[in-house]
């Protein structure tokens, strides 16, 4: 995000990146290994797909994004309290990326603990090839991917919550009117993209 | 006086030492520090000198902090504290009341610094970690020293420290708690400790060495603590919401 755009005090900067549907082997390939060896250059390549639009080779094959939507939003403050106590190692770690499906453009607030129309399962960063959670420089790096078979159609709305059902929501991210319908396979039961949500999380911005 | 990159390449290494800012100019650090003044976590730090006959309610108090946390995680009695303190700071007649028993302050200074860069890094990786079984050491030390060098965020010691640091797990020494959207740490130094003018302070996550959360600079009415007359306290106050004072 850029500087001039950005707000006071710690944010999140949500991404949906559509990926053509080949690449998910080679997606989960890489998240395990992210999750494996938690290498900081390849967690850095990984977020500039998102932050920057880039493009990277990984293990001979180009890791590429269809199309991606950025939208800076807000750490609600249930999620910063949180946040705090979870550094302070009191409670367990945010594991879930919830999605929802609104139909229009809104503004979430501060005071937010729920998504507003919560669509399709969470998807648990604690699964090895569908999510993670890592550090990355000063910024937490949370993301999880809703393949071709799961998921719907069009999602316009993000959080990350500390259990599978209710808890507590980090952050309230609406993508409005800037979301895109996936491309649709005939048989209509699958998507030829998948999709990852990306949420980044950052006390301060730091130099590129 | 020695930059910051004569100062990592003497400074000897631990697994608790972090630092993402090795191999950067100091331009660059420079620029990171005006970042995190313009958009980081607003930082709050005080000392504050008390009676030392009223060292025993002060530790007292400092448990009572502790068993709240374990039962509610927004901690009153916390921002008590530091509300007290920064009316002192401001020249307002106050004390701690505890038990119906007061806590003199008799002298209390403030300041405003930043965290530092590679704190905010390891905070990111505690708050991935959360009570998981501890790979990352949290932040648990509370550190002083008496050198006058402005803060800045890339600084990773403290430049003339007086050991021992205060074990904040004791809470005989302090308490790292939660009020509203931040982080509250007290360290708590007996009177017996060694006689010191406490110009700066920071929170660590090891009792020697190991990475800073922050790093603090008293520039005015520092306090000046003598050994075996009266106890001091340093509070630091970590406001992670979104709220500026600068820029």
């Amino acid at each position: 995000m850029k500087l001039e755009k950005r707000g006071r005090g710690s944010l999140d900067v949500s991404y949906i990146a559509y990926f053509p549907q080949y690449q998910k082997a080679v997606l989960h390939d890489l998240i395990s290994e992210i999750n494996r060896d938690h290498d900081q250059n390849l967690i850095s390549e990984f977020a500039s797909v998102f932050e920057k639009n880039k493009s990277f080779n990984y293990n001979d094959n180009l890791i590429k994004a269809d199309q991606i939507i950025e939208k800076g939003d807000l750490l609600v403050n249930g999620g910063i309290d949180r946040t705090i106590d979870a550094m302070r190692g009191t409670v367990s770690p945010w594991r879930y990326v919830a999605t929802g499906i609104v139909g229009s453009a809104f503004t979430p607030a501060v005071s937010d603990t729920v998504l507003l129309n919560e669509a399709t399962g969470r998807i648990d960063m604690n699964d090895v090839n569908r999510g993670w959670h890592e550090q990355f420089g000063m910024k937490i790096f949370y993301g999880g991917i809703h393949s071709e078979m799961t998921g719907n159609n069009i999602i316009d709305e993000v959080g990350i919550f500390s259990a599978s059902s209710g808890g507590t929501m980090l952050n309230h991210t609406s993508f409005g009117t800037a979301q895109i319908a996936r491309l649709q396979n005939p048989q209509a039961t699958m998507y030829r993209q998948i999709m990852i949500f990306a949420v980044f999380v950052e006390f301060c911005p730091a130099l590129p | 006086m020695k930059t910051q990159q004569e100062l990592i390449k003497t400074k000897p290494k631990t697994e608790l030492d972090y630092d993402i800012t090795e191999g950067w100019t100091q331009e660059q650090l420079e620029k990171q520090h005006d970042l995190i003044l313009k958009y980081g976590p607003k930082e709050t730090s005080y000392c504050a000198a008390f009676e030392a006959e009223h060292f025993d309610v002060l530790v007292r108090f400092s448990e009572a902090i502790h068993a709240l946390d374990k039962i509610q995680s927004d901690n009153y009695l916390s921002k008590y504290y530091f509300d007290q303190l920064e009316r002192k700071y401001n020249d307002h007649l106050t004390c701690i009341e505890h038990n119906s028993q007061k806590i003199e302050i008799t002298e209390a200074t403030r300041t405003e610094d930043v965290p530092t860069i590679q704190g905010l890094a390891w905070c990111s990786k505690l708050a991935i970690q959360g009570n998981a079984s501890s790979t990352f050491a949290k932040w648990q030390y509370v550190g002083a020293g008496s050198d006058d060098r402005e803060a800045r965020a890339y600084q990773s010691v403290l430049y003339a420290p007086t050991l021992p640091r205060a074990n904040t797990i004791n809470a005989a020494e302090g308490s790292i708690t939660r009020s509203g959207e931040s982080l509250r740490i007290i360290g708590i130094f007996p009177s017996t400790f060694a006689t010191i003018t406490v110009k700066e302070s920071a929170c660590f996550n090891a009792s020697t060495g190991g990475t800073n959360l922050n790093r603090n600079f008293f520039p005015s009415n520092p306090i000046v603590h003598t050994v075996n007359t009266q106890p001091f306290t340093i509070g630091i106050l970590i406001n992670f919401n979104s709220v500026t004072r600068w820029g």
